[in-house]
């Protein structure tokens, strides 16, 4: 009998396929957008397309388990999806780096996108221990979902870059109070930004498209 | 949750390993998993079983050591347990701190038989 040291990262390999996302991505910016089912992160990038395509190259990757129906939305808009189901790799609940790396293996001209979007499966928990390659992680949170959400799914809430609250239309119809949900966010992480809008209406879609915006100039 | 995929990745590491040291059957798997992480221990225990069926790994016993979520703060440099999520100083209140410990995945060591 003998013991054997191996001291490895489980996600080693996840961890490796990710760098190698990074350096295909190159000079693009690179977000992986995540939340609940019905949070509303197709609803916003379908708010804040058709402003963004004026002046970038974007291209789309969308996860879910079935269906392409979130790629068909993001098409008519205008703007090239690229769709992952993931009842193809065994019916996970999460994006992870290796079925990127193949969506971008099949995606052509690369190089002329400025700003790639990895729209995650609805998941607050899985998809948080995945990196995918991305520059920026958002996590998307609705009005309908509850203050407390962040302290129940505090790993999300915690690796993200932005948090977008939407649906701000329905705050009048719900039990969401800002001020509590301010502080739960503060205890979990301190430096998570918000950005409060209602993909729905519009309202204040500016300053999310701004960050973008932001991002990608950084980044060139 | 994920955890089949957790155990497959398990899997593939410890067969490498086994087989550039000459081992025959692996006897136990010695992990540390972070307080943090979504992983649930029984679940990845009963995922790994289904993964190691008629592979060396049948038989082994998984060890899983969770490791305890631990703070930083930048502001005082002191270390902390984190229970209920109050990422707050404990010492100077500082809320600028850091997560250094718990969302740990990793294969410590493996026993095997050669």
């Amino acid at each position: 009998m003998a013991e054997i040291n191996i001291f490895e990262n489980i996600m080693k390999k996840n961890e490796e396929i990710a760098e190698q996302n990074k350096k295909i991505i190159n000079n693009g910016f690179c977000i992986n957008i995540m939340s609940s089912p019905g949070a509303g992160k197709t609803t916003l990038l379908e708010a804040s397309l058709k402003n963004l395509k004026k002046k970038f190259n974007i291209a789309v990757i969308e996860g879910d388990v079935s269906t392409s129906n979130d790629a068909v939305r993001i098409k008519k808009c205008g703007v090239f999806a690229y769709q992952i189901k993931t009842e193809n790799y065994g019916g996970g609940c999460h994006l992870d780096a290796n079925m990127i790396k193949q969506a971008l293996d099949k995606i052509k001209n690369k190089s002329k996108y400025d700003l790639f979007i990895i729209e995650n499966v609805g998941n607050l928990i899985c998809p948080a221990d995945f990196n995918l390659g991305e520059d920026k992680k958002v996590v998307v949170l609705s009005t309908t979902e509850g203050e407390d959400k962040p302290l129940k799914y505090p790993l999300m809430f915690q690796i993200a870059d932005v948090l977008v609250l939407n649906k701000i239309d329905l705050l009048p119809y719900v039990n969401f109070n800002l001020k509590n949900f301010e502080k739960n966010i503060k205890r979990i992480n301190n430096k998570l930004k918000i950005i409060k809008l209602s993909a729905k209406t519009g309202k204040n879609i500016d300053e999310w498209i701004k960050q973008l915006e932001i991002w990608i100039n950084e980044k060139k | 949750m994920h955890e089949v995929s957790i155990a497959e990745e398990i899997k593939q590491i410890v067969i490498n390993k086994l087989n550039e040291n000459n081992g025959k059957m692996v006897k136990k798997v010695n992990l540390l998993i972070g307080e943090m992480t979504s992983i649930v221990p029984e679940a990845l225990r009963f995922a790994f079983e289904i993964v190691a069926k008629d592979t060396p790994l049948e038989n082994a016993v998984v060890n899983i050591k969770v490791s305890k979520t631990i703070a930083q703060c930048n502001e005082c440099k002191k270390r902390f347990r984190i229970r209920e999520l109050n990422l707050i100083c404990p010492k100077c209140n500082s809320m600028n701190i850091e997560v250094i410990q718990g969302r740990e995945m990793i294969i410590q060591t493996i026993e095997m038989e050669t």
